[in-house]
């Protein structure tokens, strides 16, 4: 609980403020490793000042209880014991993630993978579990800044486009074929499987033009199949990629209109991870050139 | 009867030359082609499908049957999408 004097993070040495996508954010704990995870995640974000009144989110160990010592506080979270501190930073990771994302009205944020290559910006969409995380840690492996693997801000104003860092979600087969790709992705992570886009060469956050949407679908081959689509369907499919808070529009077309203004739309069809991940860096180094 | 257009349905033109034919009343996006938007274009209720197709003939490289057999097909797609006036509106 937070009257737990013991556990409760008592001093500004224990607190980290960062603002996400303009919304003032803390993080506090008494736990070291909690801190330097956040440090970690939103490294290219700019700090908030502790004072400013924004979400509060806290992670307590409860030492007296071995079987679920974690516990992570915040106004959206029911109260719930972790037993590992894996599985608090990554409850507190997403409750901040969820807050930012409602706060931030005046952005559009789209469920996509951003990945950097020179001649720009590569998103990533598809179904959950169609493979976006882990294609987006194979292309970090071929040395491709990554901002995040699942949300995508984009600003109407400019048309300009970065991710939200989030702590990557990887299953045992994933870590698997990572290792097939040589990223270790458990030799990275600062703790319990608490890996972030900083820990695999991180992008730097930095808002840019927005050069091709791939649509991962499921493949039935070694190779990968990739075939260039109409615009029009990329703007459909992104209007289905916002949640439910923003309606269709005029507006909202016209915005990814201009978002994709520059780009290219494929559809691929997922092969083996490495064919994937090189067709892609082939698709983009054709667009570059 | 010629075909036309139903009223409340905005178009957004991509680069590419594809569009979205937004229908305002169902809140609903249809993306179309870039030959499909042209086709759409020319459904006002003045020209008749086979002035559609000469005029899509004219831009494209295709044999007008070929044409004329897609612009049927959009036809029969955008009418069950209702995006047409119905017939004798």
């Amino acid at each position: 609980m937070s009257g737990d004097r013991a556990a409760t993070a008592s001093s500004s040495r224990n607190v980290l403020s960062f603002s996400v996508l303009n919304a003032p954010i803390a993080i506090r704990s008494a736990e070291p490793r909690v801190l330097a995870a956040f440090r970690r995640l939103y490294c290219r974000l700019p700090e908030a000042s502790p004072q400013a009144a924004g979400h509060q989110v806290e992670i307590l160990a409860h030492e007296e209880d071995s079987e679920t010592p974690w516990q992570t506080i915040a106004a959206d979270l029911p109260e719930r014991r972790q037993a590992t501190l894996g599985g608090a930073l990554r409850q507190a990771e997403a409750s901040c993630c969820i807050h930012a994302i409602r706060a931030a009205r005046e952005l559009i944020t789209i469920h996509a993978a951003t990945v950097v290559f020179e001649s720009g910006l590569a998103l990533i969409t598809g179904d959950s579990g169609a493979g976006k995380t882990t294609l987006t840690l194979a292309l970090a492996a071929r040395g491709r800044p990554v901002d995040g693997d699942d949300v995508t801000v984009v600003d109407p104003e400019t048309g300009l486009v970065c991710g939200l860092p989030r702590c990557f979600h990887l299953d045992e087969r994933s870590i698997g074929l990572l290792l097939d790709e040589g990223l270790d992705v458990r030799a990275r992570e600062v703790c319990e499987g608490f890996l972030t886009p900083s820990d695999v060469g991180d992008a730097g956050v930095r808002a840019r033009p927005v050069r091709a949407l791939f649509l991962l679908r499921p493949g039935d081959g070694a190779r990968p199949e990739v075939s260039r689509r109409p615009l029009s369907e990329a703007v459909a499919l992104l209007d289905g990629q916002t949640g439910p808070r923003y309606r269709p529009s005029t507006e909202l077309f016209q915005h990814f209109s201009r978002l994709l203004g520059d780009a290219s739309f494929f559809e691929i069809r997922r092969g083996e991870l490495g064919s994937t991940a090189d067709r892609i860096v082939e698709v983009m180094g054709d667009i570059g050139s | 009867m010629n075909p036309k257009r139903k009223d409340g349905v905005q178009v957004q033109d991509l680069p590419d030359g594809s569009a979205l034919l937004y229908d305002t009343e169902t809140a609903t996006a249809y993306p179309v082609t870039e030959t499909a938007a042209l086709a759409w274009r020319g459904f006002d209720g003045e020209r008749s499908v086979d002035d559609v197709v000469d005029q899509l003939h004219a831009r494209f490289e295709a044999e007008r049957e070929t044409i004329a057999d897609d612009v049927r097909k959009l036809l029969e797609d955008l009418e069950s999408k209702g995006l047409l006036q119905p017939s004798g509106a």
